[in-house]
């Protein structure tokens, strides 16, 4: 079956999204009977409603979860993913198509929800808690821990921890890349990311998890 | 269930730093579906988006529109105004030419008449011989010169300033008479039956009262010595004069002695006749078997209602006047053409090194204004005149006034870059592309030379070159999707990196009509200008290599005055 039922302008019913599936080639996506992400972009840039929607929901869950982390509520959050979602509308045509659609909306998302972290840099005051200086290292078990739990630990980190824990530990930017996206030096960036680490390290163990040092 | 899918993973119980930890929980493969109700808040904004897209649209077309239609009623108005000039001509030239003669109209001379009086009268005079002469023989017409004549009677004393020009064309109109009813026009076989009517119709004339009737209607200086002239020289038939002199003077020519000049002429060299066309004659011999008709010349059967209308004055060529005044509507093209490139300009003008712009903002500022360069786009540019203009000499004048304009431009750049200096905050931010509108807003005053014909009727080519001294009154640049970017410049901001005062040299070429009649004209062409100094503030070029504003466009305008 032909997956560019967008493309063409026909507004028939929509096909079964996943929203958690992984990038799909064209191949694979055309025999499960979904539009190709050409088609989907090709669909977007041609204005047609349907293709947007599409794209939205295949890739809103995991938009959503990426600006969970960076906001501090989940309003914070859904006003990035729609700030993102509308700037990857409206800049589509500039997507060049060398790397998975999904890498380019991520970092998109990223962007908004770093500009959304300077416009209320100076609104948010977040203390830092009582947290010692410093931990030795453990490790966690991963299934101790869900979802849920570890974004809230999360979204309770300072803003400015916060940012930069998840440019490093989850985004793979280096302290010298982070300094650049934040304006902040090399050195802050790994003296505010090792503050996180403690912090949470402190919360986990508080929250009773089996851990076990690491010599 | 869990929402997230990582939780679902049926992986063994592994152990993990920290980071890996949380980026196994929240990293690539964490979703968490967001609200239902946020894709009908972001359909809305795409509408609201393209709904906005769709008005500026709407905008620029109703301008071009508004520009369109404007040309559209300014030419049909032209066409208009000279149709009906043509058209009213035209039918006084027919009626008199032709539906009574059979002759030519006016400026189609009967080449046979116009021969004969090519000797003693001017061409245009002699023109006017076929037209006239035979208008007598006529029923319609000799009964309106009837009605002339008896209405004459009345109006030749009242009428003081040309009291001398009809008593001259008395004496012309009653020797005419004697001509007529002599039968002396009928120099032509075929025709004699008709002749004689004629004869009568004139005989029974008040010879001067007709010919103060046709010199008292026409009051034009030319024609007014003409007649006198010829009523001297020439024996007129009086009717003809009248009539066909009432009835030219309508057409413009102020030929009521016109056609008395004609007459005499025919009535001299006997070739009245010679002019008529084969249908005039089979016109004249018909009615010359119906009496009846003809006795409607008598003046005592003519209906009083069929009074003669107060004719105006013709117009005399009025003299140029010194100054003319006129408004103009310019659409077209805008290119702003800016390079804010600070490589190699002066000390004073470089890059700030403050720290609180970064270490890297001038390398990030030249980047964007490459960008914004390669990506710059001309926009639409309107533009309102009112102009004075004065006549200087011949087909030249001098131009001045003032002149409002609005122009737009877009452009695009991964640094939301609008010409001022960036702050190195975040490069990552800037690697989207950022559409930028610019909006500029002028007021200037125009100087211009121009080359056109001031007096010349119908269509006719203008030329203009000259410079315009502006006024850069407000520069908005509009980042789409970063209002915090967007800047609007006043002609009083301080941080401009804008030319507060522009010079552009302006050309322009065109066609425009003059009616016929009024004191008016329409301008239509093609224009096009470039920039003197650049846009920019300070431009790092040297002068001769500074980029310039450029636009070209179509202008429509309109002058009054002559």
């Amino acid at each position: 079956m032909s997956v560019a039922w967008f493309v063409s302008g026909t507004d028939e019913a929509l096909p079964e999204a996943t929203p958690t599936a992984p990038r799909l080639t064209a191949s694979r996506a055309a025999a499960a009977g979904q539009p190709t992400e050409a088609d989907l972009i090709d669909g977007c840039l041609r204005g047609r409603q349907l293709a947007q929607k599409q794209l939205y929901e295949r890739y809103a869950g995991k938009m959503m979860a990426l600006c969970l982390r960076y906001a501090q509520t989940t309003f914070e959050a859904e006003d990035v993913l729609q700030e993102g979602f509308l700037t990857v509308f409206r800049t589509l045509a500039s997507f060049r198509r060398e790397c998975p659609l999904e890498f380019w909306i991520r970092r998109i998302m990223i962007n908004a929800a770093l500009r959304q972290h300077r416009r209320n840099a100076s609104l948010v005051a977040v203390s830092d808690g009582d947290y010692p200086e410093t931990l030795s290292s453990e490790e966690f078990t991963l299934s101790n821990f869900n979802f849920q739990e570890l974004l809230e630990m999360v979204q309770e980190l300072a803003p400015r921890y916060r940012m930069v824990f998840n440019l490093y530990a989850i985004e793979g930017y280096n302290h010298k890349e982070i300094g650049e996206l934040l304006s902040i030096t090399e050195g802050t960036s790994k003296s505010q990311y090792s503050r996180a680490r403690v912090i949470l390290q402190t919360k986990l163990e508080r929250r009773g998890a089996p851990t076990r040092h690491v010599s | 269930m869990s929402a997230n899918p990582i939780e679902d993973n049926a992986t063994p119980k592994t152990t993990g730093s920290l980071e890996e930890l949380f980026r196994h929980h929240l990293g690539d493969e964490a979703a968490r579906p967001p609200r239902a109700v946020l894709w009908d808040q972001i359909d809305n904004s795409l509408l609201v988006r393209q709904n906005e897209t769709y008005r500026r649209r709407l905008a620029a077309t109703r301008w071009v529109a508004a520009a369109s239609l404007l040309l559209a009623t300014l030419a049909g108005t032209g066409w208009w105004a000279r149709r009906d000039a043509g058209l009213g001509a035209g039918q006084l030239a027919g009626t008199t030419g032709t539906g009574r003669t059979g002759a030519p109209a006016i400026g189609a001379p009967d080449p046979t008449t116009a021969n004969e009086q090519s000797a003693n009268y001017p061409t245009g005079q002699a023109k006017e011989v076929a037209g006239a002469a035979p208008t007598t023989t006529v029923p319609p017409v000799a009964g309106v010169a009837g009605i002339s004549l008896s209405r004459n009677r009345e109006t030749t004393g009242v009428m003081p300033g040309r009291t001398s020009e009809a008593a001259r064309g008395a004496m012309a109109a009653t020797s005419t008479a004697r001509y007529a009813e002599s039968g002396l026009a009928t120099a032509r076989p075929g025709q004699g039956t008709a002749w004689p009517a004629a004869g009568r119709v004139a005989a029974s004339a008040d010879g001067p009262a007709l010919a103060g009737r046709g010199a008292g209607v026409t009051d034009a200086g030319a024609a007014s010595r003409v007649a006198d002239r010829d009523a001297r020289a020439h024996q007129l038939l009086a009717t003809g004069a009248a009539g066909h002199g009432q009835i030219a003077q309508a057409a413009g020519f102020g030929a009521g002695a016109g056609g008395a000049t004609a007459a005499a002429g025919a009535a001299e060299t006997g070739l009245a006749a010679a002019a008529f066309t084969p249908a005039a004659a089979e016109e004249v011999s018909m009615l010359a078997t119906r009496p009846a008709s003809l006795a409607l010349n008598q003046l005592a059967a003519l209906p009083a209602g069929l009074a003669p209308l107060p004719t105006p004055a013709l117009e005399a060529v009025p003299a140029l006047h010194k100054w003319r005044y006129g408004a103009s509507y310019t659409a077209g093209l805008f290119n702003p053409n800016v390079n804010f490139s600070r490589a190699g300009i002066a000390p004073e003008y470089d890059y700030s090194h403050e720290p609180i712009f970064g270490d890297n903002s001038p390398a990030l500022t030249e980047t964007a204004a490459a960008e914004y360069r390669a990506n710059l786009r001309p926009g639409l540019s309107q533009r309102i005149a009112l102009l004075a203009t004065r006549h200087l000499k011949g087909h030249w004048s001098l131009a001045t006034g003032a002149e409002f304009g609005q122009a737009t431009a877009q452009s695009s750049s991964s640094y939301a870059f609008v010409g001022e200096q960036l702050f190195d905050l975040n490069p990552f931010a800037v690697r989207e592309p950022h559409p930028t509108d610019f909006r500029y807003r002028t007021a200037g005053i125009p100087i211009e030379v121009r080359y056109t014909n001031p007096v010349k009727r119908g269509w006719s080519l203008y030329g203009r070159l000259g410079g315009v001294v502006t006024a850069l009154l407000g520069v908005r640049g509009e980042v789409a999707g970063d209002p915090e970017a967007t800047r609007t410049y006043s002609i009083t901001s301080a941080g401009t990196p804008y030319r507060r005062l522009l010079g552009t040299a302006r050309g322009a070429v065109g066609v425009q009509y003059r009616p016929g009649v009024g004191s008016w004209a329409l301008t239509a062409g093609p224009t096009a200008e470039v920039g003197l100094t650049s846009l920019n503030a300070h431009p790092a070029q040297n002068f001769l290599h500074e980029s310039r504003a450029y636009g070209f466009g179509l202008e429509v305008g309109v002058e009054f005055g002559k």
